[in-house]
């Protein structure tokens, strides 16, 4: 009896040598959290001091923008003539010019071809219905028109007794800089943008001359109405479900839906600062580099497609800004989360691209490589990989459609779900080897797949609640 | 009212599913006395359990199915492992001091 009770009593000795109480597990899990959280944030806050030092040491102004474009002597602002659009809409590509007779017409309507039938091309122009009655043309690039006229409005130009939508004489006083800030982001999200930054101009990213491609007129930047100090990015969600039946009329849907609204929302807030007295122009794809602008106000990264991604919708948005005179604000900066390195390896819009028109280079660089490196539409002397214009939008006027196939198949364009923010931050705290294995993860997965029938019908399945 | 659907849903039972985890493997270590490699494997397989729940209701929800299948595999197997290892365990422990 002795015997058993000295026995229990070591077991009981030993079992409580052993057991991991619960103050040890708490200890435990408090610990591997830490430690989890301090390598995700060291990692990141790692990537951004790399970039800072990276530029110190090319001799580049440490302003904010330079922290992270790399210019050579070479550079100079685009002229918007020689841009892909204007180029073939003015015949110096007469090759495209004469497949774009036509383009975006009912003529290519094909019921056999999933998502290229009646029903697709009606959502797809219904979508554009916005932008073509407000401003039309500005997603080619057409500056000037509709409502993202250049025009500042005046008391004189009321339409009607109750117009007040004209720029007010006096300017409305906010008490500081943040007041200011959180004001026009307010607005801008009100009014209907996803994402919001605010940077100084930049002559480098806008267009050094425009064109009237029907009147084939050139002007410059004497024409504009006031001397831009700040340019208001937003960027517009473009839905998930649309895109992943690239390259369709559905998909465009997706696009036109995103600048109609890019519209509505630039003029709202155009107007909202033209009240406050201050001088807005609102502009789309015209006026300036719509991408530049939204890393410099922090919106996201340039990626290998040189799309804009943005940490919350990837690269599947599309870009409104506004010209203003306002500059008593905080300016946003540009982060860094890892896209450039992802996109080293990654590669997967480069697959997924029908006209091949994606760089596979592993590195940026300043010049192009890609067959048509010596044309005029390149842009080149700033670091970054060079999409091939011309087989680009070569392969949209072969569909009759803007493509998106590389937007579709890209690993940061995911729906708006917790699991993908927690991949990309991992994703953006590991090492290479790590990003080939998410880029094949997310193949497996079922992600990004482009020219999938099933996913047009799955769009038109759903229920529209 | 649709005040709660989808991915509230989710987390709610997200929530009531971790705390059974916590309230089973506490009441499992009361009975048989986890040691640490017991602790380390029931605690990481409720995780990852947890985790496979999550990532593929969530899957399923953005209309995904491949992609919740996948993490059923991926995440589930695991946890399901580590779940039968640790059980292995506490057998042999209790044949030992039998």
């Amino acid at each position: 009896m002795e015997a058993n009770e000295e026995k229990d009593k070591t077991n009981d000795k030993k079992k409580a040598a052993n057991a991991f109480n619960r103050r040890d597990f708490i200890k435990m899990g408090a610990a591997v959290t830490a430690v989890g959280a301090a390598t995700v944030t060291a990692a990141q806050t790692k990537a951004v001091e790399k970039l800072v030092e990276k530029n110190k040491d090319a001799n580049i102004k440490t302003t904010t923008v330079d922290k992270v474009f790399e210019f050579d002597e070479t550079y100079t602002p685009f002229n918007q003539k020689d841009n892909i659009f204007m180029s073939t809409i003015t015949g110096r590509l007469p090759e495209l010019q004469k497949k774009m007779m036509g383009f975006h017409g009912p003529g290519d309507i094909d019921p056999e071809t999933p998502g290229m039938g009646r029903l697709d091309y009606a959502l797809k122009e219904g979508a554009y219905a916005g932008v073509e009655y407000m401003a039309p043309g500005t997603p080619a690039s057409i500056p000037n028109t509709g409502v993202n006229s250049w025009k500042q409005k005046t008391k004189e130009d009321k339409h009607h007794p109750f117009d007040y939508q004209y720029l007010f004489e006096d300017q409305y006083k906010f008490q500081d800089k943040t007041e200011a800030t959180n004001a026009i982001k307010k607005a801008a999200k009100l009014y209907g943008a996803n994402l919001v930054g605010i940077t100084p101009r930049d002559p480098r990213f806008d267009y050094a001359k425009f064109i009237d491609p029907l009147h084939k007129k050139e002007f410059g930047w004497e024409e504009f109405p006031f001397e831009p100090k700040s340019v208001i990015v937003m960027a517009f969600e473009m839905d998930y479900e649309a895109y992943s039946t690239a390259p369709t009329y559905v998909s465009e849907g997706g696009t036109g839906d995103a600048y109609s609204r890019i519209t509505k929302t630039t003029h709202q807030l155009a107007v909202f600062l033209r009240i406050l007295g201050y001088k807005a122009v609102a502009s789309c794809n015209d006026t300036g580099l719509n991408v530049p602008y939204a890393i410099s106000a922090g919106l996201g990264e340039g990626s290998r497609m040189g799309l804009l991604i943005t940490p919350k919708y990837g690269p599947r948005v599309r870009i409104g800004k506004i010209y203003t005179e306002f500059d008593f604000c905080n300016y946003d900066e540009p982060i860094a989360f890892g896209v450039t390195q992802f996109c080293e390896k990654c590669k997967k819009c480069a697959d997924a691209c029908p006209a091949n028109a994606i760089s596979r280079d592993e590195k940026r660089s300043f010049y192009p490589t890609h067959d048509n490196k010596n044309k005029f539409f390149n842009n080149s002397g700033v670091k970054k990989w060079y999409l091939d214009a011309e087989k680009c939008f070569g392969y949209w006027m072969q569909i009759n459609a803007g493509c998106g196939a590389c937007i579709s198949a890209c690993p940061y364009n995911k729906p708006d779900f917790w699991h993908h923010r927690l991949v990309d931050r991992l994703t953006a705290a590991s090492p290479g080897p790590v990003h080939d294995l998410m880029r094949e993860m997310d193949d497996i997965f079922g992600y990004g797949n482009t020219h999938d029938g099933e996913a047009v019908e799955k769009f038109w399945a759903n229920k529209g609640d | 009212m649709d005040i709660f659907k989808g991915v509230e849903i989710m987390f709610f039972w997200l929530g009531v599913l971790s705390t059974l985890a916590v309230v089973l493997m506490i009441y499992l270590n009361k009975t048989y006395g986890f040691d640490w490699k017991t602790w380390t494997m029931t605690g990481f397989g409720a995780f990852l359990f947890i985790f496979c729940v999550a990532w593929s209701v969530s899957s399923v929800l953005e209309g995904e199915p491949q992609a919740a299948a996948l993490g059923l595999v991926f995440f589930g197997s695991p946890a399901i492992i580590l779940f039968l290892l640790a059980r292995r365990g506490i057998v042999k422990k209790l044949k030992k001091s039998d």
